[in-house]
């Protein structure tokens, strides 16, 4: 499946204004971009755990993958997970309830894809991998 | 630990230092699910045997996210802060939850600045670490 059809599903669900949707407009959006992170990463070579330790893993490599693009989108996607785990279970926590704010997020989602897919070239997937194998390396020398 | 009710003491940025001064602290340890240094909060999972005692200086890029959220947000209307906690992993981290009016495509402008600045100037994984979740008003 093609994690960006969550997006459709996000803008299904905008077209009606009510607290349920627009908490699960933030879930998708972040799963569609989350998601297409994961793919990017399996693509360069990288085994992502399919399971919740896989958020974590995520992080760590792009965050320290050494370009400033993905590293920042890292940090929007960071930000759109704790947004989600507003929406998800914090029930007395109105602002992800509204309309906007959810609007929003799914224009972050799709921002933050669009960062992602504009390296998926096999070059720019080389970058990555060096720089997160880079990372990795240190990491182990350190421990 | 029970969800994040417990977790959610809204308070104000400026006082984020002193609420928070012994419990933030960060504490590092190799995580063996992927063998790399991971953060937790020195009171969130004191029966890890990992863990082993690293102050990572969190502290001081609390009050530089307030001064940046102030820089890059020109109607930033309150800005407070909540440890957040993830139920799925048990991570923690510091939302600094922001209120903003505004159109919503120059917010979204406004977090990129921010984003951009604050990555450019906070290492990992302090950056993190600390969170913008901002919401319009």
């Amino acid at each position: 499946m093609n994690p960006r059809d969550f997006l459709q599903i996000a803008n299904d669900l905008l077209r009606s204004d009510n607290p349920a949707n627009s908490r699960t407009v933030f879930n998708r959006s972040y799963y569609a971009a989350y998601n297409v992170c994961v793919d990017l990463l399996k693509g360069a070579g990288f085994k992502i755990y399919e399971s919740a330790a896989g958020h974590g893993q995520v992080n760590n490599y792009l965050g320290n993958c050494g370009i400033r693009d993905l590293e920042e989108a890292q940090m929007k996607l960071a930000n759109l997970m704790s947004q989600r785990i507003k929406a998800d279970y914090r029930m007395h926590e109105p602002s992800v309830e509204k309309y906007i704010n959810a609007k929003k997020a799914l224009k972050t989602s799709e921002n933050i894809i669009q960062i992602f897919d504009s390296y998926v070239s096999n070059s720019e997937k080389k970058k990555m991998a060096k720089g997160i194998n880079d990372y990795l390396k240190k990491i182990h020398s350190a421990s | 630990m029970g969800g994040g009710q417990g977790f959610n003491n809204a308070l104000n940025c400026s006082s984020i230092l002193n609420a928070y001064s012994n419990k933030i602290e960060l504490i590092g340890y190799p995580d063996e699910r992927w063998n790399m240094p991971r953060l937790v909060f020195i009171d969130g999972d004191e029966s890890d045997p990992n863990n082993y005692g690293m102050n990572h200086r969190l502290i001081q890029y609390l009050a530089f996210a307030e001064d940046l959220i102030r820089k890059h947000f020109p109607s930033v209307d309150r800005i407070s802060s909540s440890i957040e906690y993830n139920p799925e992993t048990n991570d923690k981290w510091v939302s600094i939850d922001v209120e903003v009016t505004g159109d919503m495509n120059q917010v979204i402008e406004w977090e990129g600045s921010f984003v951009k600045e604050w990555v450019a100037s906070v290492p990992y994984p302090e950056r993190n670490k600390i969170r913008l979740s901002c919401d319009i008003i």
